[in-house]
C-alpha cells in the first residue's frame, strides 16, 4: 500500500509539474489523468494486495 | 508496520512537561513539514499570485527575470515539495530523524508567527495588484518586482516558523539534508529535462507522422500526408501531429512509472536485466501513441469528429498508459527471468480479499473512460455503460455482500443532506461544473426515447450504483488498507484520522474542479461509515446526496452539478 502510495503521489507529482512548467505544454486534463491515476492505482493495489486461501 | 502507526503523533508526557521541556517526535514533525507544504500550495491557489507571465509585460531587469524564469522557479518548487514529501514520508528504507528537543518557551512565540506570516501575505496581494497592473514600466517596476519577491520569501519563512519552532529548522535540515539536496537535485533536473525534451519534439513528431502513414495507408486509400506542417487524414478529416502529441509526454510518463516501480521494488526485480523494461515501455508507449492518432483520424474520417478530437483524444491515451504500465507490472511478475523467486509459497484456490471492494468502482472508471473516449467527454451519450459495468461487477460479488450488515442509520440521509448543502453552497468548487450546458444540450438533442432512457440511467447510477461502488473503495476498503495491508482482519469501525484524512483526500482529487467538496463529503461519509461501522450508512447518505442533486438538476435545471 506504500509503496502504490507512493508511485501514485509521485505520478500526481509528475503529471502536476508538467502542468506548471512553462515550457512543456501537457495534453493532459486534470479531471482525466486523476481518473486513470485512480483506475491505475486501484488495479495495482487488487494485484498487490496478499492472496488468501 | 501499517502506515497509520508511523504517522500517528505521541502525546507529551506529564514529566516533559514539568521539566519545561517536549520531544518532538519524528512523526509529528514530519507531519508538521507535510502540513507546511500544503499550506504553501494552497495559499498560491486561494490567494491570485499572478504567476502567469503574459502578466508581467516588462521584458528586463528583475521583472523580465521573473516573467521569464517565475514559471521554471515555481515548476522546480512543486517537484521539490512532491519529491521530499514522498520520500520522506513513506519511505522505509531511509534512518529515521533524531528525536528532537526544544524549550517549551519558544512554542508560545509560533501565534506571532501566524499573524506576521497573514501580514505579509496581505503585503503580497497589495504589490501584485500595483505589479501586475496592464501597462506598468519603466524602473519603478524592478523596485516593486524586488519587493514582492522578497515578501513571498518572507511569508514562507515566517510559515516555516509558525508550523516548526525556529531552533529545531537547523536539527532539521541537518536530519534530512541528504533529501533536501536530492530533492533539489532533482527538482531542477526535472526543469532541466523539460528543455531537453523540448528538442525532441520536432524530431519526434515527423517519426510519429511516418508511422502514422504506414498504419492508415492500408486502410485509407485517400490518405494525405503533409511533412512539412505535420498534417495527416484525408480530405474529411485531418490532424495536425503537434510537439505535444508527438508521443514524448507518453514516454516521461512510462518511463517515470517505471523508473518509480523499479525504485520501489527492487528487491523483488533482477538487475540489471529489469532495466530493460525502460526501453520497451518507452517504445510501447510511443507506438501507442502513434495507433491513437491513426484511430483518431480513422473516426474522425468515419464521420464523428467531435468524439474523435474531445473524447478519444484524451481517453485513448490514458487508457494505453494504463494498459501498458498495468501489464508490464502483471506479465513481469509472472516471468522468472525478471523476477527473484518468492519465499512464501503459493497458496492454492486463493481468493484476493480486495476484489469485491475494488472492482466494482475500477469498472465504472474504466466504463467512464471508455465511453468518453467512443461517446465524446462533455455530454457522455454512452453513460449507461458505466451503470451496466458497475452491476456486472456488483453481481459478480454478491455472495460476499450478503454477509455485510445492510441496517441503514437515521442519521444516514440527514449526513447526506448536510454534504448536498455543502455541494451547491461552496461558491467556485460546488458551484456549476464547465460542462453543465453541453450536458443540457446534449440531453436534449436526444430522440425523446433515448432522452428518457439516457437520464433513467444517468439518476440510477448516480443513487444506486456510484454510492455503493465508491464507498465500498473508499470508506469500506481505502481507510482500512492504509491501516494493515491484511485491512479485511480490521473491522469496519476501526480507523486512524491520517486513514480517514487520506482517503477523503484522494475521494476530493477524484471530483477534479470539486476537490474541496468531495473532501468535505469524504469526511462526512467516513463519519456515517464509523459511527456505527455499517457500510449502509456510508451508501445511504452518498446516495441522499445524490438524488438531492439529480432533483436539483432535473427540477430546477441545474446541468452544471452533473
Amino acid at each position: 500500500m506504500r509503496k502504490i502510495a507512493v508511485v501514485t503521489l509521485l505520478m500526481l507529482g509528475v503529471v502536476g509539474v508538467a502542468a506548471a512548467s512553462p515550457v512543456i505544454v501537457p495534453e493532459i486534463d486534470a479531471n482525466t489523468a486523476s481518473g486513470a491515476l485512480a483506475l491505475l492505482t486501484g488495479a495495482l493495489l487488487i494485484f498487490r494486495t496478499p492472496k488468501k486461501k | 508496520m501499517p502506515v497509520a502507526e508511523e504517522i500517528t503523533p505521541r502525546p507529551i508526557s506529564k514529566n516533559q512537561l514539568r521539566a519545561g521541556h517536549f520531544v518532538l517526535t519524528a512523526p509529528a514533525l514530519l507531519w508538521r513539514v507535510a502540513f507546511l507544504i500544503a499550506l504553501l500550495i494552497a495559499e498560491s491557489q486561494v490567494f491570485p499570485l499572478w504567476f502567469g507571465r503574459f502578466s508581467l509585460t516588462r521584458e528586463t531587469g528583475l521583472t523580465g527575470f521573473v516573467r521569464t524564469w517565475g514559471g521554471d522557479v515555481l515548476h522546480a518548487s512543486v517537484a521539490f515539495a512532491v519529491i521530499f514529501v514522498a520520500v520522506r514520508i513513506f519511505s522505509r528504507g531511509t534512518p529515521a530523524i533524531p528525536t528532537l528537543r526544544a524549550d517549551l518557551s519558544n512554542i508560545h512565540t509560533t501565534p506571532s508567527f501566524v499573524a506576521a506570516h497573514v501580514c505579509t501575505l496581505g503585503a503580497v496581494c497589495g504589490l501584485s495588484f500595483f505589479l501586475f497592473r496592464p501597462g506598468v514600466d519603466g524602473a519603478r517596476v524592478d523596485f516593486l518586482c524586488a519587493l514582492w519577491l522578497a515578501a513571498i520569501l518572507l511569508a514562507v519563512v515566517l510559515a516555516g516558523c509558525a508550523v516548526i519552532p525556529v531552533r529545531l529548522w537547523s536539527e532539521l535540515l541537518r536530519g534530512t539534508g541528504w533529501l533536501a539536496f536530492s530533492a533539489s537535485l532533482a527538482a531542477i533536473s526535472s526543469v532541466l529535462v523539460g528543455y531537453f525534451f523540448v528538442s525532441f519534439w520536432e524530431r519526434t513528431a515527423a517519426w510519429t507522422l511516418a508511422v502514422c502513414a504506414v498504419l492508415l495507408r492500408p486502410i485509407l486509400p485517400n490518405v494525405i500526408v503533409d511533412p512539412a506542417n505535420v498534417i495527416i487524414g484525408t480530405p474529411a478529416f485531418s490532424v495536425a501531429v503537434k510537439q505535444p502529441c508527438s508521443g514524448l509526454e507518453g514516454i516521461a510518463l512510462m518511463l517515470g512509472f517505471l523508473t518509480f516501480w523499479l525504485w520501489l521494488y527492487r528487491r523483488e526485480y533482477r538487475f540489471p536485466r529489469a532495466l530493460i523494461l525502460a526501453p520497451l515501455g518507452a517504445t510501447a508507449s510511443w507506438l501507442a501513441n502513434a495507433v491513437r492518432i491513426a484511430a483518431l483520424v480513422l473516426i474522425g474520417n468515419a464521420g464523428a469528429p467531435e468524439a474523435s478530437v474531445r473524447g478519444f483524444h484524451s481517453q485513448a491515451g490514458w487508457l494505453a498508459f494504463n494498459a501498458i504500465a498495468l501489464g508490464l507490472c502483471i506479465t513481469t511478475r509472472r516471468i522468472a527471468w525478471f523476477k527473484k523467486p518468492e519465499r512464501s509459497a503459493t497458496v492454492s484456490e486463493a481468493r484476493n480479499p480486495a476484489l469485491p471492494w475494488l472492482l466494482p468502482f475500477l469498472a465504472v472508471l474504466a466504463a467512464g473512460m471508455i465511453a468518453q473516449a467512443i461517446g465524446g467527454a462533455g455530454f457522455e451519450p454512452l453513460y449507461p455503460l458505466r451503470f451496466i459495468a458497475a452491476m456486472a461487477a456488483l453481481w459478480c460479488f454478491r455472495a460476499t455482500y450478503r454477509t455485510m450488515d445492510w441496517r441503514v442509520s437515521w442519521f444516514a440521509p440527514v449526513l447526506g443532506l448536510v454534504v448536498f448543502a455543502v455541494w451547491v453552497g461552496l461558491p467556485g468548487h460546488g458551484a456549476a461544473r464547465s460542462n453543465g450546458l453541453e450536458i443540457q444540450n446534449g440531453v436534449a438533442s436526444l430522440p425523446p426515447l433515448a432522452r428518457i432512457t439516457w437520464l433513467t440511467f444517468r439518476v440510477a447510477a448516480a443513487v444506486i450504483t456510484v454510492p455503493v461502488c465508491e464507498e465500498l473503495a473508499f470508506r469500506g476498503f481505502l481507510i482500512r488498507r492504509l491501516m494493515r495491508s491484511n485491512f479485511d482482519s480490521l473491522s469496519l469501525r476501526a480507523f486512524t484520522w491520517p486513514a480517514v484524512l487520506l482517503s477523503s483526500a484522494a475521494f476530493g482529487i477524484m471530483h477534479g474542479g470539486q476537490w474541496v467538496a468531495g473532501i468535505v463529503a469524504g469526511l462526512v461519509y467516513s463519519c456515517a461509515l464509523l459511527l456505527r461501522g455499517r457500510i449502509a450508512d456510508a451508501i445511504v447518505a452518498h446516495a441522499t446526496t445524490n438524488l438531492l442533486i439529480a432533483v436539483s438538476v432535473l427540477g430546477a435545471g441545474n446541468w452544471g452539478l452533473w
